[in-house]
């Protein structure tokens, strides 16, 4: 390992393990100022189609339509709870290095709408809806973060962060306790919760909470906020 | 035009380098920290460095070679160092120029880059280009480059300065005498300066320094209206030495004149006493004081002076005793001259108790003394 590597090793070791703090409380060093980065705001799912005809209608209707899902104000956080797990490894020496990361435990939180349309009889279909909320928990998220420098001003040029899933954990995620992790509008009944829970636990539901999770995980916010931190560090060189 | 040159060696900007460095380490030492990510950087010039006096690529005529810079990565939390992370060990070199500032000689436009291969080695460079030299650039140029003056007893004139052959020469003039000095001393590997004093100077000062010398014999003999008398006089002044091709050599123009008499029944016969002179050559000396702090050039008479007389037919009746009368001039202005010689003191090198022209303490010393070329030299050691 050059020398260059082992400072630059050195330097992301501190930033990675000042990374928690940073993200909480955000970072203020000279001209350089970066918010805090929780609560981080993802996109809504609109009126996804579920693909199934959820029992979800007031009594005496039946559900004439798939159901459709919406998620919305989902926000992320837990990304303070990010460590390394791995050492600095540098795949084109002195210019491009990756650190394996981890993210113990990260928390996924918004309100879900359920559409369904329920017709009665010969009449026309009326659409019936549900809502609440959701806290989802994904754990033990491995993923990397590449950097590359540019070699003659040795600075960060481009900071990269990649769900590597080296544990295989991912595909599982999130853990979902549907006691725990839901809320239901108070019209909803109990048999139609047990519905809900099941629609909002299915396989493409939660491939839905994985990928607003990992928007947030490799947002280029954070990417492009680890750059200034890093750059602001080794600008403190020269 | 310069008649005195003095020539430093490498090993001495070295050792005045490490010197000023390790005198003035808070000069040369700084520290960033970024609470924020827990990094406190501390860098640090120390060391010797290595001088090399030739034309660099980027048009100066000097280079420092950094192989100790240090630069060390410390835990910083909560406003304090902590521990240490990591230690790594740049190395730099510095090209500047080394000129003729006034009658100082000055280091300026100074600028550093990576001497070593490892990209840390390029940013420790940058870092000093932005942070050490802008901090420290009026340090650097406070740096106590070798002050000549205080190796020669005599006030002068700093003319130009060259650089090459891993050495710097300045040229000087002392006085108004004019030619330029030519010696071939070599440098020792060891802190070192050569001060060399062209012959035309140490002329100047002789013959200004010479009193000029005179003596007067004679007598007279009568009895009984019978007698004879003889008297002589002579003179020396303005001597002249030169050194050629390391070897002193020197004239002093002497005149003599006798002229003697014979008494016959109370009338006197007085003609004049032909002389063949034969006066040997001026040499110069180097002599030490006491403590071998200084050296000092004296001029002296390599021997005696001879006179011959050719008396005149008409005095040779009384030769004997004329010439026991006017003989004496010989040794007489022998030791007129060595009396006037003896006048010339020319301190021409003194050894300072520190390097010279700093304030840093070292042990001088003379390694050579002698004649070199057109030049009196001394070889002066610089000892830790």
């Amino acid at each position: 390992m050059t020398q260059w590597e082992q400072l630059l090793t050195t330097v992301i070791n501190n930033v990675i393990g000042s990374l928690p703090k940073l993200i909480r409380n955000g970072f203020q060093s000279g001209s350089v100022d970066i918010p805090p980065y929780t609560n981080i705001l993802l996109p809504d799912v609109v009126q996804y189609d579920t693909g199934q005809k959820s029992v979800l209608c007031p009594i005496l209707y039946h559900p004439v339509d798939s159901t459709r899902l919406s998620l919305s104000n989902s926000r992320l956080n837990g990304m303070d709870t990010i460590s390394a797990y791995g050492p600095v490894s540098f795949p084109i020496q002195d210019v491009s290095l990756s650190v394996p990361l981890i993210l113990e435990d990260v928390v996924l939180e918004g309100n879900w709408t359920t559409y369904s349309q329920c017709q009665k009889g010969s009449a026309s279909p009326i659409e019936t809806i549900h809502s609440g909320s959701f806290v989802l928990h994904f754990t033990d998220i491995q993923f990397t973060v590449n950097i590359d420098l540019d070699p003659n001003a040795m600075t960060a040029t481009s900071v990269n962060l990649k769900l590597t899933d080296v544990n295989q954990l991912w595909s599982n995620q999130p853990v979902f306790d549907a006691t725990k992790d839901l809320t239901y509008d108070s019209r909803t009944s109990e048999g139609q919760k047990t519905v809900l829970a099941a629609v909002l636990n299915s396989e493409p539901i939660r491939k839905k909470y994985r990928e607003s999770a990992r928007k947030g995980i490799e947002n280029n916010t954070l990417s492009d906020e680890m750059i200034k931190i890093i750059n602001t560090l080794l600008a403190q060189l020269g | 035009m310069s008649n005195a040159a003095f020539m430093a060696n490498e090993a001495i900007f070295n050792l005045l380098l490490e010197k000023f460095i390790s005198s003035n380490p808070n000069d040369f030492r700084g520290n960033k920290s970024i609470p924020e990510i827990g990094t406190e950087f501390v860098f640090e010039l120390n060391g010797a460095p290595v001088t090399d006096l030739s034309a660099q690529a980027n048009g100066g005529n000097i280079s420092l070679r950094f192989d100790h810079v240090q630069l060390q990565v410390f835990d910083y939390q909560d406003g304090k160092r902590h521990s240490l992370q990591n230690t790594f060990t740049v190395h730099l070199l510095m090209t500047g120029h080394v000129l003729l500032n006034g009658q100082n000689v000055s280091l300026t436009g100074l600028s550093a880059s990576a001497s070593g291969t490892d990209r840390l080695d390029a940013k420790a460079a940058k870092m000093v280009n932005e942070t050490i030299i802008p901090q420290f650039q009026q340090k650097v140029a406070q740096i106590q480059l070798p002050d000549f003056s205080k190796l020669v007893d005599m006030s002068f004139q700093l003319n130009a300065i060259e650089v090459n052959d891993h050495r710097l020469t300045v040229l000087a003039q002392i006085g108004n005498t004019k030619g330029d000095p030519n010696f071939n001393v070599s440098l020792p590997a060891e802190p070192a300066i050569i001060a060399a004093i062209g012959s035309s100077v140490i002329n100047e000062f002789a013959a200004a320094q010479f009193p000029g010398a005179s003596a007067s014999v004679g007598d007279k003999s009568s009895s009984w209206g019978f007698g004879y008398e003889g008297h002589a006089e002579a003179g020396a002044d303005q001597p002249h030495v030169e050194i050629v091709n390391g070897q002193a050599q020197g004239t002093l123009p002497v005149w003599v004149s006798a002229k003697g008499g014979i008494e016959v029944l109370g009338q006197w016969i007085e003609r004049d006493i032909s002389v063949s002179l034969n006066t040997p050559p001026l040499n110069i000396r180097l002599v030490n004081d006491s403590n071998a702090k200084s050296v000092f050039i004296k001029v002296y008479l390599d021997g005696n002076i001879s006179v011959d007389f050719g008396l005149p037919d008409a005095l040779e009746k009384a030769a004997e005793g004329i010439l026991s009368f006017i003989q004496p001039i010989a040794s007489a202005i022998t030791d007129a001259i060595n009396v006037g010689l003896d006048k010339i003191n020319i301190k021409a090198f003194t050894l300072p108790s520190t390097i010279p022209g700093t304030n840093f303490a070292a042990n001088l010393s003379f390694g050579w003394v002698g004649f070199s070329g057109n030049c009196v030299a001394a070889t002066i050691l610089i000892n830790q």
